[in-house]
């Protein structure tokens, strides 16, 4: 089940907020998360439950032996990497080992057949969430939870199982025990909530379409696309891929605040960041953070010299690739941010400082926007000709009617929707309520906002969930 | 404080809002009844409620069968989706769209959009006398890309050589193969985009040369066949209403220009049209209407279907698919049917045998129409100039044309095609199926 379905919002979650809200207890409020969120789990094909609860099974008894042998340094590595091992392994099994098998065949022509094996739904996020759990309780930062179904709960629950954010255990330990529901909180939450349904059922589904149509599935009609259709094409994926994911994002850390929890930010507005180095400290910060702390200072940072800290986030870059994807393209996509990031740490990033700030924005921007192109093509070939295309080199000249056509009628869209990625409207809301908000007009008028906001955000994603049977969920195959 | 309690209450009824229209949604939701279970505009059934067995219980294909059904049936349902109409409306400016892609046009055509797949079944039926009908394989007519101008929509055209080669290999191999007095008309029938968008402007959007395609097909019709050429004349009306605005067929007053060139052909007087009694239909919203998401543009100025009665008989007869025969009109009251449907007024629509019997004539002549629905607003200005007039829709006859030329005794034979269909590849080989049959 994903967060924009119809499905979700007016069955799934109505369903589960009004018994929650019904339970006295925090034990019973527990139970009926539980239960909510392995049916939303299942809900994709039940099988992969048991994936789920054999995961959250390693993680639980290999946390609880590590916090048995606490004293022992070396039992206890043995515990953590059993349970870390066994989680990657499985990881491995079901996310590369079609992609390996798929190399080495090309290599050495063995296997004869690739297996089939599909890729259960949120397998990335909630394992990683599971390793950073086993690992924080090896590093003594957090105890070991003694309860398997609140492991559960803390890796299954359907705000952020399947989407991020990647939560930590020692982030969430105390609430999921101990947690008290503020009522300005909620009032926040549902804000969030709102705020990102809209955000992916409005924006990010309708710049889809239009990414879509000038981005077209075959090869044959890529080449009859003009320059100007694929740069905007590729602007709307741009626009889209972030709207879609930091919607999901703001919808979990929402229900969260309504629900208790207190979930990090996933997003800081990636796209108004001027260097790649910052741009990645905005951009999916749960991921970053997690490759950051479990691998990057492990292998040791940047404490070990210039080399070996080029070598660190090498393999940094590579897994974060990976991660996105068992896909040459993605390892590429990790790396072209590697080389960025290199280059930024060997001097430019201070440079970039001395420079005007438009100039940091534009060749982020730039950066980022050819990244884009790498990470949505799988296919080299396709891949090719995208970038041809972008400079007329498909004999598919400059632009066309369709281009303007699609452009003209979108035109207060796009506008709209490139400032759905920027804190501008965000900022004006509060200067305004900071400044005026003294004044009796202006209060009521704020309260209303907040008061019939979220119901009209709730009305604008229904009509355009009902209307529109596009609904691509991008990140399910991660 | 007193702020801090006015606050408090604020968000308490922001929390009992949100949870009022969730659940006000939640609830309507549950109410079955109120799910509709077809769409009218859209031309189609709603998702059902899926069958759930073990195997798709497993796998998750029942439960994403749910989610389908849910949303495809939520209602309310068309009041949401005209609310969408009109956001999406406020999304730029918007006089001219374009809906679906022009690249369809220029890659392989035959290729069709998923719905349109779902469309196609194939049957093998058994007439009730136990003779074994063709296979049928519904291919609806198809649209590359709709061009929309303000409030006209307009099908642009993508030529297919190999299609329409195999078009006029059809049309010939059947005026072989018939007696030496039968005599074989092809008509083709520009597109709406061909005769009301300049030149300039149809190789813009990647529209290729109707006027072009169809000289290309008259050159390779051999002696016997003869060509109706009908391009010049509707371009030269091309200031009246010979194509509706919001579908993609051609009008009766377009058809009827069609028809004076056929007469002009058989050196006959064509009937002044102020002659016919006639019948209109208002308040109609056709294939493109739906094909533009139910466009404001199109929804708002709905066409007009005038439609001109036989003088000398309004009766007609049909075969349906199922074989049974029914008594029709030629020009059908269709005032009470649904805003999509006012096509139909004409000879009962597109059935796989049709035939008029005119008791004005008793001269035994009669002629065959071999059409697919543009030629349904044709045929009644035929039926007072032969005695029978038989009409056949290529994509759902069950035999062979050869047969009821002979049985029929059947002298003039007239392909009536619109130029998209005389050359998609899938509507065309069932002509060559008919003709070889």
């Amino acid at each position: 089940m994903v967060f924009s379905s119809l499905l979700f919002v007016f069955l799934f979650f109505a369903v589960t907020m009004l018994v929650y809200c019904l339970m006295d207890s925090l034990q019973k409020k527990n139970i009926v998360l539980l239960a909510a969120s392995l049916v939303f789990y299942a809900w994709g094909g039940p099988r992969y439950l048991v994936l789920l609860l054999i995961m959250c099974f390693i993680s639980w008894i290999s946390a609880i032996f590590i916090d048995e042998n606490r004293d022992n340094p070396l039992v206890k590595k043995v515990g953590m990497i059993a349970g870390v091992g066994l989680q990657l392994g499985l990881l491995g099994y079901f996310k590369y080992a079609g992609f390996l098998l798929g190399n080495l065949q090309k290599i050495t022509g063995f296997p004869e057949k690739l297996p089939e094996i599909v890729l259960p739904i949120g397998i990335s996020f909630y394992t990683f969430q599971l390793i950073s759990y086993v690992i924080d309780v090896y590093w003594g930062n957090v105890r070991a939870q003694r309860e398997y179904w609140l492991v559960l709960l803390y890796a299954g629950l359907f705000f952020q199982c399947i989407a991020g954010p990647i939560v930590r255990y020692k982030d969430v330990a105390d609430e999921i025990v101990k947690r008290r529901t503020k009522l300005s909180e909620v009032g926040a939450g549902i804000n969030r909530f709102t705020i990102g349904l809209v955000k992916k059922a409005v924006f990010a589904n309708s710049c889809a379409q239009i990414a879509d149509t000038f981005l077209p599935p075959t090869l044959e009609a890529l080449k009859g696309i003009p320059a100007a259709g694929i740069w905007l094409g590729v602007l709307m994926y741009m626009l889209q891929i972030y709207l879609d994911f930091s919607a999901y994002s703001d919808m979990a850390i929402g229900m969260g605040l309504m629900t208790g929890f207190h979930f990090k930010e996933n997003f800081n507005y990636p796209y108004i960041a001027d260097s790649v180095t910052e741009f990645w400290r905005r951009w999916h910060i749960s991921l970053s953070t997690f490759f950051r702390d479990y691998i990057y200072i492990p292998l040791g940072g940047n404490r070990k010299g210039k080399r070996r800290t080029m070598l660190n986030l090498f393999v940094v870059w590579a897994l974060t690739g990976l991660w996105h994807g068992a896909n040459w393209n993605f390892v590429f996509w990790g790396l072209f941010y590697y080389l960025f990031l290199v280059i930024e740490k060997n001097g430019f990033f201070d440079k970039l400082k001395t420079l005007p700030k438009a100039v940091g924005h534009i060749y982020t921007l730039a950066v980022v926007y050819f990244g884009w192109i790498l990470f949505k093509f799988s296919d080299m070939s396709y891949l090719g000709h995208v970038l041809l295309g972008m400079f007329g080199l498909n004999k598919n000249g400059f632009t066309n009617m369709e281009v303007r056509v699609v452009f003209q009628n979108n035109i207060f869209f796009i506008i709209a929707a490139i400032a759905a990625c920027t804190p501008l409207l965000k900022d004006a809301y509060h200067q305004v309520r900071k400044k005026f908000g003294r004044l009796p007009a202006v209060s009521y008028i704020y309260a209303a906002i907040e008061v019939a906001g979220p119901v009209m955000l709730v009305l604008l994603a229904t009509m355009a969930l009902v209307g529109n049977s596009y609904n691509p969920f991008l990140y399910f195959q991660f | 404080m007193k702020r801090k309690k006015k606050v408090r209450k604020y968000i308490r009824l922001k929390i009992y809002a949100f949870a009022g229209i969730i659940f006000f949604f939640a609830l309507i939701a549950l109410i079955i009844p109120l799910r509709p279970k077809e769409s009218a505009v859209e031309k189609r059934k709603l998702e059902k409620f899926p069958k759930p067995t073990l195997e798709t219980l497993w796998n998750g294909e029942f439960f994403e069968g749910v989610n389908l059904w849910y949303a495809d049936t939520f209602p309310l349902r068309d009041r949401l989706i005209s609310g969408n109409m009109k956001i999406h409306s406020a999304y730029g400016m918007q006089k001219n769209q374009i809906y679906g892609s022009t690249q369809a046009l220029a890659s392989v055509p035959d290729e069709k959009d998923k719905a349109e797949k779902e469309e196609e079944k194939s049957q093998d039926k058994k007439l009730k006398d136990g003779k074994k009908q063709r296979e049928i394989t519904q291919v609806q007519e198809q649209f590359g890309a709709v061009y929309l101008a303000e409030d006209t929509a307009f099908n642009l055209f993508g030529f297919d050589k190999a299609a329409a080669d195999e078009y006029a290999e059809a049309v010939n191999t059947l005026a072989g193969k018939v007696e030496k007095e039968v005599k074989v008309y092809d008509l083709i029938v520009p597109i709406s985009s061909g005769i009301y968008l300049d030149a300039k402007l149809q190789k813009e959007l990647g529209s290729a040369d109707q006027k072009e395609a169809i000289q290309y097909i008259y050159d390779k019709l051999d002696g016997k066949v003869a060509a109706v050429d009908v391009f010049a004349t509707l371009e030269n009306h091309n200031d009246e209403y010979l194509y509706f605005r919001s579908d993609h067929h051609w009008t009766a007053l377009a058809a009827y220009y069609a028809y004076c060139e056929f007469m002009d052909l058989k050196k006959i007087e064509p009937t002044p049209l102020d002659k016919y009694q006639t019948m209109t239909f208002d308040g109609f919203l056709g294939t493109m209407y739906s094909y533009c998401d139910q466009a404001p543009a199109l929804g708002n100025n709905p066409d007009t279907v005038t439609a001109y009665i036989p003088l000398s008989t309004n009766e007609m007869q049909y075969q349906d698919v199922n074989g049974n025969t029914v008594d029709y009109e030629i020009i059908a009251d269709v005032t009470d049917w649904n805003e999509s449907s006012k096509y139909n007024c004409f000879i009962g629509g597109d059935e796989p045998l049709a035939w008029i019997h005119n008791p004005a004539l008793t001269d035994g002549s009669a002629c065959l129409v071999v059409k697919e629905s543009y030629g349904n607003a044709f045929v009644p200005f035929l039926v007072d100039h032969y005695e029978y007039v038989y009409v056949v829709d290529y994509r759902y006859y069950p035999s062979g044309l050869t047969g009821l030329i002979k049985e029929k005794g059947i002298k003039d034979v007239l392909f009536l095609n619109n130029v998209m269909a005389a050359s998609t590849g899938s509507l065309v080989s069932n002509v060559t199926e008919i003709v070889n049959y």
